[in-house]
Parts: structure tokens; C-alpha cells; sequence
């Protein structure tokens, strides 16, 4: 304590009481904190504020009252009904979640072999997997479109779905993997003496233990599908089966002045994961510590 | 062992197919084989598909005809091609170090008891969790001559503002400034996650010794947070070499092709060009330069990975 005062002796010229300081520390600390916290939700609030009514910057800090004044749902009223958004938006909820639900399944599955099964092999498959991070998705996406069309998969959202799921896997084992391998030995073991089957014992003993970490790769899958732009783009051709990012990026062209609409198209395209990460947050800080991090 | 033996009605196989049979071995690949099967067909086959294109003349509805290394030398003949290498390197190496350094500080400043952590955390983690086609549409707006909220700010101060998206020299670097906003927060997060595995007593015997709050950073924090900053910079330079959308949807790779990045080019010589055998050529470059990079970084830190 002695030491904190001298400090303060030093820079101020005058000797504070370590509460003051203690105080005055903490005070400019939430200042800087909550100051950086505005900043970063700047451009955020400015979607909102531009939805609502739209406003040139220099207007809004004038005189922000003809703003209010103005201010409507008309942008969200209008992209409800006049444009595509509902269908895309449905679109992106089947691909989204078909694919989440489907990666999750096969992950849980890969991730068990790999992080708890000795054998042969186990480490050329890991390997690959991580080679597979390394492809540009555009190299697989060119040839898949080839692919997709010859075969009949082209325009379709069944194609898209299998695509995702493909494509997020290799990320969701390597980090439930890591948990894999930090659970204790020999848990479906006990299981299996009880007269389990294997599958039953990853089932019945694995599953539940790893919710958590498995609840961290679905938000992981979840957030890639729904903001996956090339291979939508590429893949599907038809407005009314395309996702959201695809057809939001057409109305750039389409309504370039009408920026509340651009606008309240953003944040409806954002809802669903503003949601996720408000219920779920806990899943992706303590899944990336406990997965990702052990590498 | 002794189990697969006699299963096999007493007949003895030799050591070294017993292990093939081993239960573990065959569950083990038939949990993979989904895994398997999935990236065949959606990585794999494309892929090769891709590389045997790249040696092609694309022929659309007639047969292909095969042209040895004809597409290469034509990407290599190209100008934009180096020009568009450049803003590659250029955009992905600016993004990472800003978002890591952005992310690291904001994790220090998150790793400490205060009433409403959480909340600020919430906050923070928010620009991650919109999608990248929402992003493009509102930074396309803030970077907006007449509306946009930067040329606003600039004019507070009573600078003249900029066309920021449409002036070749700031084009790419606006589209850097979305992406690292965007995405600062992975690096974030992940630094939080580290740091919280730090043991506290380390501290606590530091600051007895009389080490300063630097010194404890850089001795202590520091090498804690190294092996997972390598992981996650790896991951997120192949990540970010690979995006698409916010120069796509912001600039489309303009004006000229001052912002134009590989897989945007790539996109657009495949499909406005219908120039597949270019096209492929190219991403085959970009295989080779991702592959090299990703073994390179990897062969470098092999110890703090894992070595697994």
C-alpha cells in the first residue's frame, strides 16, 4: 500500500488515500471500458437508427428530433411484404438447421473415433482434417457446381445442406475431439461391462457428458451456414431458393438508395443469431476454452 | 486379443492381422466413415475434379479438351493476376495482426473482476455473431460519402470527407476495417479462454518478487496465451484468405481491381468470364500457397500445436 501512495505522489504531485485511488482507478477504467464497448456497437446502433428512418450522420448528431419525428417501421413493413425476404429467410432457417442437426450427428461420431479410439490410422485421418482447413472453399466450389449439376443437385437446398455439413466438419471434430480426449478413462468401458453395445455406450454415457462441448460445435455449425455466401451463390440459381446472404446481396443493386430497407434487412438477417448468443454464450467461451484451446 | 482368436473358431491368425480385427480398430473407422464420406465427395472428388480442370480448356456443353499447362501460362500472362496476389497478401496480413492485436487488448481488459463483465462481454462478442452479408450491407452504408457515419465524423471535425469504397487507394483497406471489426472478437474470445487457465498464484509470486504489471505480461501472460494465439492464427489467415463476401458485396473487387482478393477473382473468371480452365488454374495456385503455408506454420511451431 505503501508503494501504491508514493505512486500517486509521483504522478500527481500530492499524496491521495489508497481508497481514492483505488476509486479513481476503477472509475477510469469502466470509463475506458464502456467508452471502447460504445465505439465497437457504433456501426450496430447506426443499422438500427437507419432502419428505423433514414438519416444522413451529420443530420442525426444536429438534430436528432426530425429524426424521431420520422422515424417507422415502414422499411421492415415494406421488406416484409414487397421483397423475397421471408422465403430467403425460410431457406436459410432449412439449410441452417438441417445442416447443424446432420454435422452434429456424424461429428460427435468422428470426434469419439478419433479423440478415444486407439487405432491404426487415427492420426493420418487428423492430419487430413486439418489439411482440409487449408482447401479454398472457391477451388471445391467451381468443380462442386460441375459436380452438382451433372448429378441433379444443382438449385437445390438438399445439395447446399450436404455441402455445409462437409464443409464444418472437419473444424467441429478437431475441437470436439480435444474434449474427447480430456474425459476419463475407460467411462464407456464401465458402460460396456453393463452390457451396452458401443454405440450404445457413446449414446448413453459420452453424449450427455459432452452436451456442452457438443452445444459449442453446433453454434459453430450454425453460424457458418448462415452466413455462407460463395457456395449458395454458386450453387443455387433461383431467387426463390436461394438464402438470405445471396439475396440480400442483390438488393445492393436493386434498392442502392433506399438504405432503412438495406438496413432492416441486415438486422432480420441477424435476429437469429443475436438470439443465439445471448442464450447460449456460455457454450461458445467455455467450449472454445475446453476444445480449441487443447489442441 | 484373445477374444478375436477364438472367435474365429481356434484357428490362429497371425499377429499382425489381429490387430485389424480388433474391435477398437473396426468401430473407430465406421464412426469415420460418415466423416469420410462426406468430405470425399463434397472436398476430395471437387477437388481433384478441379486440378484436372485447371489442365483443361473448358468446353461448356462440348467435350473438354485437354491442354497441358496452357491455363497456367495464361494466368501467369495476366497483370491483374499479380495484382490481385498482392491485395491477397496484402488484405489477409493486415486483418490478422490488427484483429489479434485488437482482440488481445480487449481480453485484457475483460480478464479482471468488475461488476458487469459479462454484460461487456455480451457486448463485444456482438459484431461476431452478425452475419458477414449484414456487415457488408452497413459498412457499405458508414462508408457512404453523403450518409455515412465516417465522413460525418470527419466532418465534426471539420475534415473533408472521402469516397471511401470508390477511390482505389482506401477501397481495400475499408473493406479490412469491416472485416477486422467483424471478426476481432474469435481472437477475443479465445485469448479469454486462455487467460482463464492461467494459474493465479503465478501472479500472486511474481508481484511478491516486485515484477512489474509489464514484466508480468510478458513473462507470465504472454507464453500462456502463445500456443493458442498460434492455433487461432492459423485458422483465421486460411479463413480469411478464403472470404468472399464483404469485398464481393462492398466493392466486388473495384474500383479497377485496386480491392480485388483471390477467391473474388477466382469466382469471377469461372462464372462472368465462363473461363472454368483459368479459373481452376488459379485455385490450384492458391491450393499450393494455402497448403504451403499452413505446412510452413505448422512444421515452425510444431511443439506449441502439439505435435499430434
Amino acid at each position: 500500500m505503501a508503494s501504491k501512495t508514493r505512486d500517486t505522489e509521483e504522478l500527481f504531485g500530492f499524496e491521495m488515500s489508497p481508497k481514492v485511488v483505488t476509486w479513481a482507478k476503477a472509475l477510469g477504467f469502466h470509463a475506458v471500458l464502456w467508452s471502447l464497448v460504445f465505439v465497437v456497437l457504433m456501426p450496430v446502433l447506426w443499422m438500427i437508427v437507419v432502419s428505423l428512418n433514414q438519416v444522413a450522420f451529420d443530420t442525426f448528431i444536429e438534430n436528432p428530433g426530425v429524426w424521431l419525428d420520422g422515424a417507422s417501421l415502414d422499411a421492415y413493413r415494406r421488406m416484409l411484404y414487397e421483397t423475397n425476404f421471408i422465403t430467403w429467410f425460410g431457406n436459410s432457417v432449412i439449410v441452417t438447421v438441417s445442416s447443424t442437426v446432420l454435422s452434429i450427428i456424424v461429428c460427435t461420431f468422428g470426434a469419439y473415433s478419433i479423440g478415444r479410439l486407439r487405432f491404426k490410422g487415427r492420426k493420418a485421418v487428423a492430419t487430413f482434417l486439418l489439411l482440409t482447413q487449408m482447401f479454398p472453399l472457391i477451388l471445391v466450389a467451381v468443380p462442386l457446381f460441375l459436380i452438382f449439376r451433372d448429378i441433379g443437385l444443382f438449385n437445390s437446398l438438399i445439395g447446399l445442406t450436404i455441402a455445409y455439413v462437409a464443409f464444418v466438419l472437419p473444424f467441429s471434430i478437431w475441437m470436439l475431439r480435444g474434449f474427447y480426449e480430456n474425459l476419463p478413462e475407460a467411462l464407456e468401458e464401465a458402460a460396456m461391462i453393463d452390457g451396452s453395445t458401443r454405440i450404445g455406450a457413446v449414446v448413453r454415457v459420452i453424449v450427455p457428458l459432452s452436451s456442452p462441448a457438443i452445444a459449442t460445435t453446433a453454434i459453430f455449425a450454425w453460424i457458418f451456414a448462415w452466413n455462407e455466401f460463395v457456395m449458395a451463390l454458386i450453387l443455387i440459381n433461383d431467387d426463390a431458393k436461394t438464402t438470405l446472404p445471396p439475396g440480400l446481396s442483390s438488393w445492393i443493386g436493386q434498392y442502392s438508395l433506399q438504405w432503412d430497407l438495406l438496413m432492416a434487412g441486415a438486422l432480420g438477417a441477424t435476429l437469429p443469431l443475436f438470439i443465439i448468443l445471448f442464450f447460449l454464450q456460455k457454450y461458445i467461451i467455455n467450449g472454445l476454452a475446453e476444445g480449441a484451446v487443447k489442441t | 486379443m484373445s477374444r478375436s482368436t477364438s472367435a474365429t473358431g481356434g484357428i490362429t491368425i497371425p499377429e499382425e492381422y489381429q490387430y485389424w480385427l480388433s474391435k477398437e480398430s473396426l468401430w473407430g473407422w465406421l464412426f469415420l466413415l460418415p466423416t469420410l464420406a462426406a468430405l470425399a465427395l463434397i472436398s476430395v472428388v471437387p477437388i481433384l475434379r478441379g486440378i484436372a480442370l485447371s489442365f483443361y480448356e473448358y468446353g461448356g456443353l462440348e467435350e473438354d479438351v485437354f491442354i497441358g499447362l496452357e491455363n497456367y501460362a495464361r494466368v501467369f500472362a495476366l497483370p491483374d493476376f499479380w495484382v490481385v496476389m498482392k491485395n491477397t497478401f496484402v488484405w489477409s496480413f493486415t486483418a490478422v495482426v490488427l484483429m489479434a492485436m485488437v482482440g488481445l487488448g480487449f481480453a485484457i481488459l475483460l480478464n479482471r473482476d468488475f461488476k458487469g463483465r459479462s454484460i461487456a462481454t455480451t457486448l463485444l462478442l456482438l459484431p461476431w455473431t452478425i452475419p458477414f452479408i449484414a456487415v457488408a450491407l452497413n459498412w457499405t452504408l458508414l462508408f457512404n460519402y453523403e450518409l455515412g457515419m465516417f465522413n460525418g465524423l470527419l466532418e465534426v471535425f471539420g475534415i473533408q470527407g472521402v469516397a471511401w469504397l470508390g477511390r482505389s487507394r482506401y477501397a481495400l483497406f475499408s473493406v479490412t476495417m469491416a472485416y477486422v471489426w467483424r471478426n476481432f472478437p474469435f481472437f477475443m474470445i479465445t485469448f479469454l479462454a486462455a487467460m482463464k487457465g492461467i494459474p493465479q498464484d503465478l501472479y500472486e509470486a511474481a508481484k511478491v518478487d516486485g515484477s512489474t504489471r509489464l514484466d508480468l505480461f510478458r513473462h507470465i501472460t504472454l507464453p500462456f496465451l502463445q500456443p493458442i494465439g498460434i492455433v487461432t492464427t492459423l485458422l483465421m489467415s486460411l479463413w480469411t484468405l478464403n472470404h468472399f463476401t464483404l469485398v464481393f458485396v462492398m466493392t466486388s473487387g473495384g474500383p479497377g481491381n485496386s480491392s480485388m482478393v483471390l477467391p473474388v477473382y477466382i469466382y469471377r473468371q469461372a462464372f462472368i468470364q465462363n473461363n472454368f480452365g483459368v479459373a481452376a488454374a488459379i485455385a490450384v495456385v492458391m491450393l499450393v500457397i494455402m497448403l504451403g503455408y499452413g505446412m510452413v506454420y505448422l512444421r515452425l511451431y510444431e511443439d506449441e500445436v502439439g505435435g499430434k
